[in-house]
């Protein structure tokens, strides 16, 4: 079942002993152009199939486009990722109002461009994995922004804490008071009251089961009264693998888990608590 | 919201006849990838 | 004679760096207490308008009312220091608390709709006011450290600067504080 890879093993095997791996990179690109091609139809089929029905059967409000994705001027609101991206992709669009709470989310890729010197086009990747923007039941006007603890994580607590405190393109460092919240996040914002008003130790503690079962860095912003939220899968989800049995429980599973999870934001962060200043 | 175990009975039981269609045409088109494979790397 | 000089400059570049890091510290600590200030404020404004509306139901609370009608007097006096506010935001916090748990025995009250909107507005009040203590408290806890630790606490003595008092943090389910006891001292 796996010959396909092998054989691109014994590719790359016999190219770097001619030392001709970029023909090698131009073949897998090709490569990968083609198996797309020809999976097209069956993984538009299988979105219909799948995808659509396990949707609607999570809440029937809601409504699934498989070639739409989250417009670029919320991903560039969100202020998560302050690069603006020179080329935004997705697809697998899900909104709806869950619990009278507006959610949109989708795949979303966003690639930015690099030039080199001799001219020649290179891609890197801003983010890609699933991006979710919701309505926040609170009221505030500033923007406050929850990252991945990076530099404390891997430069320890006193370097770390000193970039953090210097990444000042991002705002004011605002240090929460719950250690384990401190230990997975940093936090800036412009204002130190607002982002204790939206992250309260209640939130605070949602966030971090949330991130727990995602299982991949989480990025949450808050502006403008609404939050948005980006899991950091690395690669384009709800496709369908035609190497892998799709009654298989692990495969099944997966599509579950995904979906269940972006859609369930609304419950697990307690979205829908209605808070009497957004009456 | 619907339980994961809810999601899962749903996809096993009423998305099973599409699930068993879309198999048999996975199956085709794997055989194709891999043909496609074949010729490819082996020019 | 150079090593010296070099010496000298660093050991006073130093020195500024301190002395600048701890004026940042405690102007953080001012600005954030003036929000503080500034939401305790909003809440003392709904007090009157409280205690208007449940005085007439609640005859057997008439203590904690006239209690909390003369710590708003208290608070709205000029030049009381913030650590006296601070005091008495929590005096008020179990006043108000006890108030809202009172109101539960009334039903005429609970029912009445200027209550309705007075117990939201307070909720929403508690949430800010919550915010602003935890982010006083982190400013407080950051002045406190570099008035305390090696080498700024001599800069610091040297400054005058004392380490200041934080807020106590309340547990989300505070128990019904007998208002009566905290006054009768």
């Amino acid at each position: 079942m796996e010959y396909f890879f092998l054989l691109i093993d014994l590719m790359i095997f016999s190219f770097f002993q001619n030392n001709l791996s970029w023909l090698l990179f131009i073949n897998i690109a090709a490569g990968s152009f083609v198996y797309k091609f020809l999976i097209k139809d069956y993984s538009q089929e299988f979105k219909d199939k799948v995808i659509s029905p396990l949707v609607s059967e999570i809440d029937k409000n809601l409504i699934y486009k498989k070639d739409v994705h989250v417009e670029e001027f919320k991903f560039i609101n969100s202020r998560l990722f302050p690069e603006i991206p020179d080329k935004l992709e997705g697809n697998d669009y899900i909104s709806g109002i869950i619990d009278n709470v507006k959610i949109e989310l989708s795949d979303l890729h966003a690639k930015k461009k690099h030039t080199n010197s001799h001219g020649k086009d290179n891609w890197s990747t801003i983010f890609q994995g699933l991006f979710i923007v919701s309505q926040f039941n609170k009221n505030f006007s500033g923007s406050t922004v929850v990252l991945p603890d990076i530099a404390q994580n891997s430069f320890g607590n006193l370097i770390g804490s000193w970039l953090q405190s210097h990444n000042s393109n991002r705002g004011e460092l605002i240090k929460m008071d719950s250690p384990e919240f401190e230990k997975e996040f940093v936090v800036y914002g412009n204002n130190q009251i607002e982002a204790r008003y939206i992250l309260t130790n209640s939130l605070m503690q949602k966030l971090l089961e949330f991130k727990k079962k995602s299982r991949h860095n989480l990025y949450v912003s808050f502006v403008f009264n609404h939050i948005y939220i980006a899991i950091d899968y690395g690669r384009d989800l709800f496709e369908p693998s035609v190497f892998k049995a799709l009654l298989e429980y692990k495969v099944a599973i997966e599509y579950i888990k995904t979906l269940h999870l972006a859609i369930g934001v609304v419950e697990e962060l307690k979205l829908n608590k209605k808070l009497w200043s957004k009456l | 919201m619907k339980s994961l175990s809810e999601l899962t009975d749903f996809y096993y039981e009423n998305l099973h006849p599409a699930i068993e269609d879309l198999e048999k045409k996975r199956k085709h088109v794997k055989s194709r990838v891999f043909l496609f494979g074949v010729f490819f790397f082996t020019d | 004679m150079l090593i010296i000089l070099i010496i000298v400059v660093v050991i006073f570049l130093v020195l500024i760096l301190m002395y600048n890091s701890l004026i940042s510290k405690k102007n953080q600590v001012q600005n954030i207490f003036a929000s503080v200030d500034a939401i305790l404020k909003k809440r003392y404004n709904l007090i009157p308008n409280l205690v208007a509306s449940v005085q007439e139901y609640m005859k057997h609370e008439k203590s904690i009312l006239e209690d909390i009608t003369k710590l708003r007097a208290e608070a709205n006096k000029p030049n009381i220091s913030d650590e006296q506010k601070i005091n008495l935001d929590y005096k008020v916090s179990s006043a108000l608390h006890s108030i809202m748990v009172a109101v539960e025995n009334y039903p005429n009250l609970k029912a009445n709709e200027n209550v309705m909107y007075l117990q939201r507005s307070l909720n929403e009040i508690e949430e800010q006011i919550s915010a602003a203590r935890r982010a006083y408290n982190q400013a407080v806890t950051d002045y406190n450290n570099a008035t305390e630790m090696f080498p700024t606490n001599f800069m610091a003595s040297f400054m005058r600067y004392n380490p200041k008092k934080v807020f106590e943090i309340q547990d989300n389910e505070r128990k019904n504080v007998n208002v009566k006891d905290l006054f009768e001292k």
